[in-house]
């Protein structure tokens, strides 16, 4: 089973201190910034800006590239297809029987990857760099409803555990000579079927163990639920909000307007 | 199962479910357009095992998660509303009464929710790729379905194995 790339990894440095609230207001702005960038000038300086929060940040080096091999694929399948298959008027630059390749087509391709790789970033921003419980708290303060939000949170919280699972079960099949890896593409999805199954019960019983804690600790009694760690936020991020809005419309000022 | 979040049980199945979604949705063949994955197995057996806002959810948030994971954010919304629609139909066709017939159709109705909702959602939002990517994925989605159709095989090879899944998903 792969490991999930974006997954938040522990840091100290002022980006993983910031209240996630600045952090999703970000992402937001963010995305909304790749839908309105007009050209591929634009867009890349919004993934240049991911990119400069993302390193100056603390984020290893390393994990970026993982992040760009994971994106490449889809990158180039856009940068390939659109120019062949949208290719709209203007200076046509190849023509190979009824398929032909203009300007327009490539500008457009480009500007479609750039839109996909900018908003990946961005919206990454606040879940690499912050813990799953204050990611959780933040959205609850937006407002998302309490248990929308922990649904969220147990999702991330038991994907490690469920990975685990996977991969310890479908290890002692292997061992039991149970060959999920080879074959073509059903054959592997078929010999795949048993894991699944056992990694199902396994999460069902699970399931049973969380509800039975959660309703020791007294969840879903009708009292005001309190918190052992609340977020706050301070100067620094009301500044940090401030500062993401003023981007933004200085953006949108220079590239729209 | 009634559906109440505010039920340690259900916010406990839902949560495990959900994550249960998102871990499958785990790359198992790369596609020139994406990859391959198994997570349609998962909405489909959490739609049948316990309703229609239990696929919702997991098949919503779990897929929404794993695109945000797997650097495909631009696809997570389109994602929620696609596989929620896939899980909350699902559920609604099959879960009070999960007959072959019913399993059948259940898996019908989310294949072509998915197929065409991919298609529509890319060739009309232009950050997801545009109208050549939305026709470039139709083939993959297919294949991709084909596979979700095991989830029907999962589900009832669980139902047998694990007795208390029925009563717990009717409690």
């Amino acid at each position: 089973m792969t490991t999930a790339v974006g997954v938040y990894m522990s840091g100290d440095s002022w980006l993983y201190r910031l209240d996630p609230r600045p952090k999703l207001w970000f992402s937001l702005l963010g995305v909304a910034a790749c839908l309105t960038a007009p050209g591929p000038v634009a867009l890349i300086g919004v993934l240049a800006i991911a990119h400069l929060v993302l390193i100056a940040g603390g984020l290893p080096m390393g994990k970026l590239g993982r992040l760009w091999r994971n994106l490449a694929p889809l990158v180039l399948v856009i940068l390939i297809l659109q120019p062949i298959l949208t290719p709209g008027a203007g200076a046509v630059i190849v023509q190979i029987g009824p398929l032909r390749v203009t300007q327009t087509g490539m500008m457009l391709g480009l500007i479609y990857a750039l839109r996909v790789a900018a908003a990946a970033f961005v919206a990454l921003v606040p879940i690499l760099t912050t813990p799953i419980n204050t990611l959780v708290r933040g959205l609850q303060k937006l407002g998302l409803p309490y248990t929308w939000s922990m649904t969220v949170g147990l999702a991330l919280r038991y994907l490690g555990t469920i990975g685990e699972l996977y991969t310890t079960i479908s290890e002692s099949q292997q061992a039991r000579g149970w060959g999920a890896s080879t074959g073509g593409l059903i054959e592997r999805a078929k010999t795949t079927v048993p894991t699944v199954i056992a990694l199902i019960i396994a999460s069902l019983r699970l399931a049973d163990t969380l509800a039975l804690s959660m309703a020791a600790r007294g969840f879903g009694m009708d009292r005001p639920r309190a918190w052992r760690q609340d977020i706050h936020m301070s100067r620094v991020d009301w500044a940090a909000a401030a500062a993401i809005t003023a981007g933004f419309v200085g953006f949108l000022i220079m590239t729209v307007g | 199962m009634k559906f109440d979040l505010n039920n340690p049980r259900t916010l406990a199945i839902t949560g495990v479910m959900t994550a249960l979604v998102l871990a499958l949705t785990r790359p198992i063949v790369p596609t020139p357009v994406g990859y391959i994955h198994l997570g349609d197995i998962a909405i489909y057996f959490a739609s049948f095992a316990f309703g229609p806002w239990v696929g919702l959810i997991a098949g919503g948030i779990g897929t929404a998660l794993a695109d945000v994971l797997a650097s495909y954010a631009s696809f997570a919304p389109l994602s929620f509303i696609v596989h929620g629609a896939q899980g909350f139909v699902a559920g609604w066709i099959a879960y009070k009464n999960p007959t072959p017939a019913r399993l059948a159709l259940a898996v019908l109705a989310g294949a072509l929710i998915v197929v065409v909702g991919y298609w529509a959602g890319e060739s009309l939002i232009p950050i997801l790729g545009g109208p050549s990517k939305a026709w470039a994925e139709v083939p993959f989605n297919v294949v991709q379905e084909l596979i979700g159709t095991l989830g029907v095989v999962v589900y009832v090879a669980v139902a047998r194995a694990y007795p208390r899944l029925r009563q717990a998903s009717h409690s």
